[in-house]
């Protein structure tokens, strides 16, 4: 369970907060969509859920660990997968394969065990004929593959994701969200899912949105269409275009 | 001006077993003054093509080159940098007004990874480091930025001294669409402008290209996003396993119904 209470966050030389006092819990198993205007402290949100920013104020726990405590790091770590937003910095190895692997091998499950999840990896995720190519000679949304295949490749209690499949196209970004959603109920990840693609949000069982800092709204989807002062908070000028042809679909597929 | 590919060839890893061909035989011409989308699925070769077109990558076999229309006279693109461009030549001040400024880029690219191509301490001065490498002085530099900043919807006085490093995603994207625009290009690739743009600022990215498109600049979107594709583009292009298929009207392309 990730558990923030009223936590605030200032960067450093900055005069304006990047998080004012923001309540969130995230329940074993539980999938939330987070959405909101550019710079509106969905990324800080997510770098404090994870155990890389410690709060300035308030108090955030990952399955009851403090978050910013020497003692809890490593733990949090193990439990939390993050994908952070520019994929190119995140790699850490030469091949796509040894990149996926990386992270089993680190925490120590037996090589059967990790030849099996990366097989299994580059399967879904169409990257077997990519294998011993360096991650950073892929493409954007092959690079965003890989490190997706990276992070679930250590099984990790929680996801992060901050804007996963911002680069993938309309069917990857599909299956990803499918995906996740399988995970989420087998395992019983919990998955905090930053989009700026509305149908994805609408789609999931729980959606939080910020505007400057702030949680404004938490809540389901169709709670979330009804509040027209939200909308307009979030600069959500007509919501028609995000709904046809259902939930779950890209919006761009209603051209088919 | 038009900017010409011809029967361009491109493969990765060349001569060596695991070399294959991204790009195969695409002829393209981009008209002056037309916003041109080019879609296709990830790992299709449109940040190469792009890459290729702005003069960055050398395609294997084929030709790119500028041709004016008027004069008939044939310039292979230069090697231009990402959010810089080449230098254009000066316009004499007399004669007709030119509608464009009188200083330019050629062709300018604004790369996938805005970190890719910030090297500069501030966003003021990534924001003039094109301009200023134009031959323009330091008001004409400074106009150009606040302009291009405007344009984009970053908050001049907050932000110009910012590293561009402590920004968000969004406003990083628009950092670097605004260090393009303040280059005055004639050509304007943009690879995935809108990844990590909410909605708003994504539709307003469109209607500034919409406008660009008006002043006579070219403009070539790489992209996924179809319903901006497909409401803003004058023409479509569809690149699928190494070919690019053209059409005059915006259509769905194939891969979405497969």
């Amino acid at each position: 369970m990730i558990e923030l209470s009223s936590v605030s966050y200032v960067y450093p030389g900055q005069a304006c907060a990047a998080l004012r006092e923001a309540n969130l819990d995230v329940k074993e198993g539980e999938t939330l969509c987070l959405i909101g205007r550019n710079a509106s402290g969905k990324s800080t949100l997510c770098k404090v859920a994870a155990g890389v920013l410690k709060p300035a104020a308030g108090s955030a726990k990952v399955d009851g660990l403090s978050v910013g405590e020497e003692c809890t790091r490593i733990e949090i770590r193990r439990r939390v997968g993050f994908l952070q937003q520019d994929p190119e910095s995140q790699f850490v190895s030469v091949t796509v394969e040894r990149e996926i692997a990386s992270g089993p091998e680190n925490l120590g499950f037996s090589v059967p065990e990790t030849r099996k999840i990366v097989e299994e990896l580059l399967g879904f995720f169409d990257l077997a004929e990519l294998r011993k190519r360096p991650p950073h000679a892929l493409s954007g949304g092959q690079m965003q593959k890989v490190l997706l295949a990276s992070l679930l490749a250590m099984r990790p209690k929680h996801l992060i994701l901050d804007e996963p499949t911002s680069y993938l196209d309309p069917l990857e970004r599909l299956c990803v969200g499918k995906e996740l959603k399988r995970i989420s109920s087998v395992l019983g990840t919990s998955v905090v899912w930053v989009t700026q693609f509305l149908n994805e949000a609408l789609a999931s069982p729980r959606m939080v949105a910020m505007e400057q800092g702030a949680i404004c709204f938490d809540g389901s989807p169709a709670e979330f269409l009804s509040r027209h002062d939200i909308h307009s908070a979030l600069g959500i000028e007509s919501l028609e275009r995000f709904l046809l042809p259902g939930p779950g679909l890209p919006r761009t597929m209603r051209f088919r | 001006m038009e900017l010409l590919l011809d029967s361009i060839q491109f493969s990765y890893d060349r001569g060596l077993p695991t070399e294959r061909i991204v790009l195969d035989s695409i002829s393209l011409r981009v008209r002056e003054g037309e916003l041109l989308s080019i879609v296709g699925r990830t790992g299709s070769g449109k940040t190469t093509l792009g890459l290729i077109m702005a003069g960055l990558l050398d395609p294997t076999k084929g030709r790119v080159a500028l041709e004016h229309s008027l004069a008939n006279s044939i310039t292979p693109v230069k090697t231009p940098v990402g959010g810089a461009g080449t230098p254009r030549s000066r316009q004499p001040s007399s004669g007709p007004p030119a509608k464009r400024e009188p200083e330019g880029a050629d062709v300018v690219m604004v790369f996938q990874f805005p970190e890719s191509q910030f090297f500069e301490e501030s966003v003021f001065r990534e924001v003039a480091f094109g301009p200023s490498r134009q031959g323009l002085g330091g008001e004409a530099v400074r106009q150009r930025v606040v302009s291009a900043m405007q344009k984009m919807r970053l908050d001049f006085h907050a932000l110009s001294n910012r590293s561009t490093l402590t920004l968000s995603a969004g406003e990083k994207r628009r950092v670097a669409i605004a260090s393009a625009l303040s280059c005055g290009p004639r050509f304007l690739i943009l690879d995935e402008p809108t990844v990590s743009l909410d909605w708003e600022a994504s539709t307003h990215v469109f209607e500034i290209l919409k406008g660009l498109r008006r002043d006579g600049v070219s403009v070539i979107v790489m992209t996924h996003e179809m319903e901006d594709a497909l409401a803003y583009s004058d023409r479509i292009a569809v690149l699928a396993e190494g070919k690019l298929e053209t059409r005059v009207q915006p259509i769905v392309p194939t891969y979405l119904t497969s």
